[in-house]
């Protein structure tokens, strides 16, 4: 995917920073993007996968197969180096947006509102 | 428990509402994820399923996974059954709850209802702004 191809969704965006930490499952995935939102944005089972397909899809997200101790086998994902990519462009979009937001916010309330 | 029981079959069901490929490729992994929910985590876990299958449904990934494959320039002979009946029983089931949804949505007066925005004329006034006759004035200026 080309970083000028637009904004991450919110979906997106947190499961790309939840695969920054490393390899995770499913379940994984979810948890770690409760922690990070501090619990305010919860993820389903039904946004998560359509995510990950997309992003599978895209070659942001790869995914791979390990082994527990019980001979199963668990599917894991991982953040590729283009989702790394994608990833560090959409931190810095918002960083411009946050930088953006801060000057208005305080020039408004200089005027007393 | 039994609840448990009942909720994951009736989860297993809404699973099967997917796409085939869609459902083959990731539906094993959903329903381990229902498996390891908490009972409060239920309501989002059946919501947001359910969102998921009419958008998997109505916005196909770019893989085509959720499209039927065929030839670019294929078409259906006289005489053959285009569609197998497992999508037909998908499409029916998936209908009939859309058309449940529209109903129920459009039952709920609050639905309709538009909120009371606020009055920016009211908050310009209080902070001091420019009034409006100044605002027309500078625009006919």
């Amino acid at each position: 995917m080309d970083s000028n191809e637009g904004p991450l969704t919110t979906a997106a965006l947190y499961i790309l920073l939840a695969l920054s930490e490393g390899d995770l499952h499913g379940y994984g995935i979810m948890q770690s993007v409760k922690i990070q939102s501090g619990g305010s944005y919860k993820i389903g089972p039904g946004t998560l996968y359509a995510n990950l397909s997309t992003l599978l899809v895209k070659g942001l997200v790869g995914e791979g197969q390990r082994k527990l101790k019980n001979g199963d086998t668990r599917r894991e994902y991982c953040l590729t180096s283009d989702g790394e990519r994608v990833l560090r462009a959409e931190v810095r979009r918002l960083q411009r947006v946050v930088a953006t937001a801060r000057r208005r916010l305080g020039s408004l309330s200089e005027g007393g509102t | 428990m039994t609840v448990r029981r009942c909720l994951l079959f009736a989860y297993r069901c809404l699973l099967w509402l997917y796409p085939t490929d869609f459902r083959r490729r990731f539906g094993a992994e959903m329903l381990e994820l229902a498996e390891a929910a908490e009972p409060p985590e239920w309501p989002l876990i059946f919501s947001d399923t359910s969102v998921g299958i009419l958008r998997s449904w109505l916005r196909p990934t770019e893989d085509g996974a959720t499209v039927a494959r065929g030839e670019p320039d294929g078409y259906q002979a006289l005489g053959e059954w285009p569609l197998p009946v497992l999508r037909i029983v998908q499409g029916f089931v998936l209908s009939v709850a859309m058309i449940l949804g529209a109903c129920y949505i459009s039952s709920v007066p609050a639905f309709w209802r538009f909120p009371d925005y606020p009055n920016c004329k009211a908050i310009s006034a209080k902070s001091g702004s420019p009034s409006e006759e100044t605002a027309i004035r500078f625009l006919r200026h």
